[in-house]
């Protein structure tokens, strides 16, 4: 038999009580209101089957941390699944505090992120309970809300320093009586009385460890793996395929085959880290993916086609470019024109077919968006008929030009 | 805490008292002159001739202001702008009032909601803090002096006259005609006359002379459903303080008080009295009166010089700050900040539950939102008791309507400050000279108003409170809760406005007539980086003159100099790194290009351009720099014929 741990554990729904041997967790939920005191913590069970795991010493920046420099710690993967050791889940062991006033009390908390670097909750070591600045303990009220606030990856603690952290004379308490040390957050942001416990342990959960637990994750998955969640995953597990993929400079067909399904799946959500991946390729191999969409119902795809071209340094497939002027009679965007017509006026293109395409504007129903190609063809050389549309067009609406 | 003052007073009541009577002065007779010089025995060694001096003139004017503190000056920078001719009347040699550097008090707005976060204005207010940012970045309180002085003597349309008080209305029916002023160091006496007054005074010596009623004291509970007020009327006034600032000398200073000062009572001080930053002033050195706290200012005066220096006293001598050992008092204050005396009645009386209830008005102007910080009656002379109570904190701001902005019975009377229509405990938040501020702004414009339309205060508040409130939103005030409409306003009629990249919010917002985020509702486009362009396309053409942008200065994040000169998160002690440096703007005519006007260096939160009318049916913003920021973000666009 194995001394086995008695843990407290907060998820965003309910506080759980985790009876951690060496290898196997069994979990007793505890609603608020009816966690047992700290020091009934104390217990053993039967210890199961050994649990793999392996260690990473990893090195990051804490903004909290007063030496300003990197710190280097231990991060611990669980191995779970043998098939797929890339999905194992993580923890740390992290100080509760990096004390901003020199008068806290730091106990050591466990964090525990997925196998894609999300922070999922923490648990304390009986008979520890977390200690506000006033030396009072955490409430239950207080360890739910420590879990709803490290829980949100937009808080505002991301954009704080820790100099901004505490305002020690807040709104002109030397002047005019507006009381007391205070902190520049939203009450949302942290828990009363413990604002550098939740700075510290926030900057844990969602700091650099986040993007290490993924590469750790990424460097662990391969090829064949990545290529298969880009497939079938979840959204979450697509885009760290794609990250990955990027990181790992990976390009293959059936790498491009699978973004084109997920482009023509008109999975907005991932149109990012597709963008950024198809940056990262050739010219050449970028073009192939995104001129299939040079004609898609898809506005926001459309978008990304244009701020693709628009990035590249030299003269894209001109092909491509009469495409999506043929295709841009039937656009209702003025932006996505605009944006267009922008395009082709950077290279200077001298082009009948474009030209042509692109007089089929001056019918459009959006008067603006006819007078906008309006004054594109009037820069640009035009044939005949095309001069021929462009009197007519300019005489018809004077007015209006 | 023995009596309340109610005071309706007739002018010969007030001014039969001190100075010359009503009536010879309504009758304009030359006797009633403080200037009358007749008796002098000049000789003039320069010319060799014998004069009598002349130091007598009477100037007319489109609006006269009384009292350059920030309300003031906002209420004549305002109507100045908007064409009118204005006199500044101010009784001290700086502008300022309490935030000039006789007083140094910080000039503090929204600087902290309960969400943690500030809400700071905007308008004229905030371009005195930018225009210190740029002039003033050593933060010196007489350097800031002349930032406002420098502020105020740039506007073509507005005459300063400082050393100079007004002290008695000249009443022509129930409107003050003309107001008589001295100048204390040319020796001379001014007739002014305008159509319409605002006194910003803060004391309202003006406004009690025309007969405007106003009352002293704290209401009783009942009077208003107050809960923070106490349970029956009383005298009290808040009191005012004497600040100092003490600097270190590299080595042990020794300080020995001076014969009027007095003993700090540490023993019975409440544990409230707070040291904190005690070398940049104590705000709790503090007298106010349960009775005439006009009458008693000289006395309170002299005590709070003693009661400074006994505080003083106790910090170098008494053993129990010895880090004070070095510092030696650097500026000590001779002229207390006040807080509270009169307070005019206007057609409606500003309360506690219109603030905490966050009650809407359909004529707010402005806005306020600093705690009820109602401060101890009898301030050291209670030293037992907390320096202030924070009744309440918000979370949001509260509107201040423009009914209490006016006199009810002087029909030509505005004020703004600390002596409008409100009770002692609402005067307790609004009191804070940025909330001033935006008063001044409301009732400048609304002067400008009352000569454009030809009517009195009142009727802009029930006929023109629209316009009124289209013009301040235009001249960059923010009225919680009520966005822009202005038909005049043509960038609301265009068919597109598009931006080359977005990394927040959407180039629509630029005209949805909210011109800042509020509580979580975006009201603006961010770009992802910079140059960034914003283009506005009408469907058919459009003349224009004027384009009018909103950028962002952060108004989260607060901007007035601080003795301590704080920069974090909450206050900043540069120019807002948010805001726009280097701008152009162009039109599309006949499809060509034309631009239209650059700043390369710009100042303020309202960027304004104005050019020879054109016609065009696109305009374009190029934003190619800002003070820090790697992208833009704007909150509103205008375009106007």
């Amino acid at each position: 038999m194995m001394d086995c741990k008695r843990t407290l554990i907060a998820t965003t729904a309910t506080l759980l009580l985790i009876l951690q041997g060496c290898g196997v967790e069994t979990a007793e939920f505890i609603t608020p209101g009816e966690r047992p005191a700290a020091a009934a913590f104390s217990h053993s069970s039967e210890a199961g089957e050994s649990e793999k795991t392996s260690a990473h010493k990893v090195r990051f920046y804490h903004p909290a941390n007063k030496s300003g420099g990197e710190e280097t710690r231990t991060l611990y993967q669980k191995f779970e699944d043998a098939d797929a050791p890339y999905r194992g889940d993580y923890y740390m062991d992290v100080p509760s505090v990096y004390c901003g006033e020199g008068i806290c009390k730091i106990d050591i908390v466990r964090l525990h992120w997925d196998w894609l670097g999300r922070y999922t909750h923490f648990s304390l070591e009986a008979p520890t309970d977390l200690e506000k600045g006033n030396e009072e303990d955490f409430t239950e009220a207080d360890y739910q809300k420590l879990q709803t606030v490290l829980s949100n990856r937009d808080s505002g603690l991301a954009d704080l320093t820790k100099d901004e952290l505490i305002l020690p004379n807040a709104g002109g308490e030397r002047v005019d009586g507006l009381t007391g040390a205070t902190v520049s957050l939203r009450k949302s942001d942290y828990v009363e009385g413990a604002i550098w416990t939740c700075y510290t342990l926030w900057h844990f959960a969602n700091g650099e460890l986040e993007g290490l637990i993924r590469n750790l994750s990424g460097d662990a998955a391969p090829a064949e793996t990545l290529s298969a969640l880009l497939a079938t995953g979840s959204d979450a597990e697509a885009a760290f395929a794609l990250q990955q993929f990027a990181r790992r400079g990976l390009d293959s067909d059936q790498v491009t085959n699978l973004i084109t399904r997920k482009l023509e799946q008109g999975n907005t959500t991932l149109y990012r880290d597709i963008f950024n991946y198809l940056q990262q390729l050739p010219t050449e191999k970028g073009l192939r993916v995104l001129q299939t969409f040079a004609a898609t119902d898809d506005s926001h795809l459309r978008l990304m086609v244009l701020a693709y071209l628009q990035q590249l340094h030299e003269l894209p497939d001109k092909k491509l470019l009469a495409e999506l002027s043929h295709d841009a009679a039937r656009w209702n965007s003025f932006n996505e024109i605009h944006r267009l017509l922008a395009l082709l006026q950077s290279h200077a293109l001298d082009d009948a077919e474009i030209n042509r395409a692109i007089s089929a504007l001056l019918h459009h129903d959006n008067f603006v968006i006819a007078r906008k190609a309006y004054w594109y063809l009037k820069e640009a050389p035009a044939s005949a008929t095309d001069h021929e549309r462009l009197t007519e067009f300019g005489e018809k609406n004077r007015a209006r030009l | 805490m023995k009596r309340r003052n109610f005071f309706k007073v007739g002018a010969a009541a007030v001014a039969g008292t001190t100075l010359v009577s009503q009536s010879a002065a309504a009758a304009g007779s030359p006797n009633a002159l403080i200037s009358d010089r007749k008796e002098d025995q000049w000789l003039h060694l320069g010319t060799g001739k014998s004069e009598t001096p002349v130091r007598h003139r009477e100037e007319s004017y489109d609006v006269a202001v009384i009292g350059g503190g920030a309300a003031g000056i906002c209420a004549a920078v305002s109507a100045a702008r908007l064409g009118r001719k204005v006199v500044l009347i101010q009784d001290r040699p700086v502008l300022g009032g309490n935030a000039s550097s006789e007083m140094r008090v910080h000039l503090n707005g929204v600087n902290r909601l309960k969400t943690g976060l500030a809400e700071r204005e905007t308008g004229i207010i905030e371009e005195m803090l930018l225009h210190n940012r740029f002039e003033n970045p050593q933060e010196s309180f007489p350097v800031w002096d002349h930032v406002l002085y420098d502020f105020v003597i740039r506007e073509p349309n507005i005459t300063l006259m400082l050393n100079t008080q007004g002290i008695e209305a000249i009443m022509q029916g129930d409107r003050i005609a003309k107001i008589r002023c001295w100048q204390l160091t040319t020796e001379t006496e001014y007739l002014i006359s305008a159509p319409y007054f605002i006194d910003c005074s803060g004391d309202g010596l003006i406004a009690a002379t025309a007969g405007a009623e106003y009352r002293t004291g704290r209401e009783g509970k009942k009077e208003f459903d107050e809960t923070f007020a106490p349970d029956e009327p009383d005298g009290w006034q808040m009191g005012a303080s004497l600040l100092m600032s003490a600097k270190d000398m590299g080595k042990p200073v020794p300080y020995r008080a001076p014969s009027w000062a007095i003993k700090f009572d540490a023993e019975n001080a409440h544990k409230r009295r707070k040291f904190d930053a005690y070398h940049e002033g104590i705000w709790w050195v503090e007298v106010g009166s349960d009775d005439d706290i006009i009458a008693d200012q000289e006395i309170n005066r002299h005590k709070l010089m003693g009661y400074l220096h006994g505080v003083w006293d106790y910090i170098k001598n008494s053993g129990k700050f010895p880090e004070s050992a070095n510092l030696a008092l650097d500026w000590v204050g001779s002229l207390p900040s006040r807080r509270e005396s009169r307070r005019f009645i206007g057609d409606y009386i500003h309360s506690e539950k219109d603030l905490t209830e966050n009650r809407h008005f359909k004529d707010a102007v402005a806005f306020g939102g600093w705690g009820i910080d109602e401060h101890n009656p009898g301030g050291m002379e209670n030293i037992h008791m907390a320096p202030t109570i924070f009744h309440a904190h918000f979370d949001e701001v509260y509107q201040v309507p423009f009914r209490s902005l006016y006199s009810r019975n002087v029909p030509n009377l505005l004020f703004a400050g600390r002596n409008v229509s409100q009770t002692h405990i609402a005067l307790a938040s609004s009191r804070i000279m940025a909330t001033c501020a935006l008063m001044g702004q409301a009732v400048g414009t609304a002067a400008h108003l009352c000569l454009e339309q030809n009517v009195t205060p009142r009727e802009i508040a029930h006929k023109h409170i629209d316009a009124l409130q289209e013009q301040l939103l235009r001249d960059d005030v923010y009225i919680p809760k009520r966005p822009a409409k202005d038909p005049l306003d043509l960038a609301k009629q265009s068919a597109e406005i598009i931006a080359s990249s977005t990394k927040s919010g959407k180039p629509a917002l630029l005209t949805d007539g909210i011109a800042r985020d509020v509580n979580e509702d975006i009201h603006h486009w961010q770009s992802a980086e910079l140059p960034a362009e914003v283009q506005l396309e009408w469907a058919d053409p459009v003349t224009l003159s004027t384009f009018e942008i909103k950028c962002d200065t952060n108004v989260k994040r607060n901007i007035m100099m601080r003795k301590d000169s704080l920069n974090d998160e909450l206050f900043n002690n540069s120019v807002p790194e948010e805001m726009v440096k280097f701008l152009s703007i162009s039109a599309r005519v006949s499809g060509k290009w034309q631009e239209l006007g650059t700043i390369s260096e710009n100042r303020t939160r309202l960027i304004r351009f104005d050019f020879p009318p054109v016609k065009t049916t696109a305009l374009r913003v190029r934003v190619t720099e800002t003070y820090g920021k790697p992208t833009v973000k704007l909150f509103e666009v205008r375009a106007y014929a």
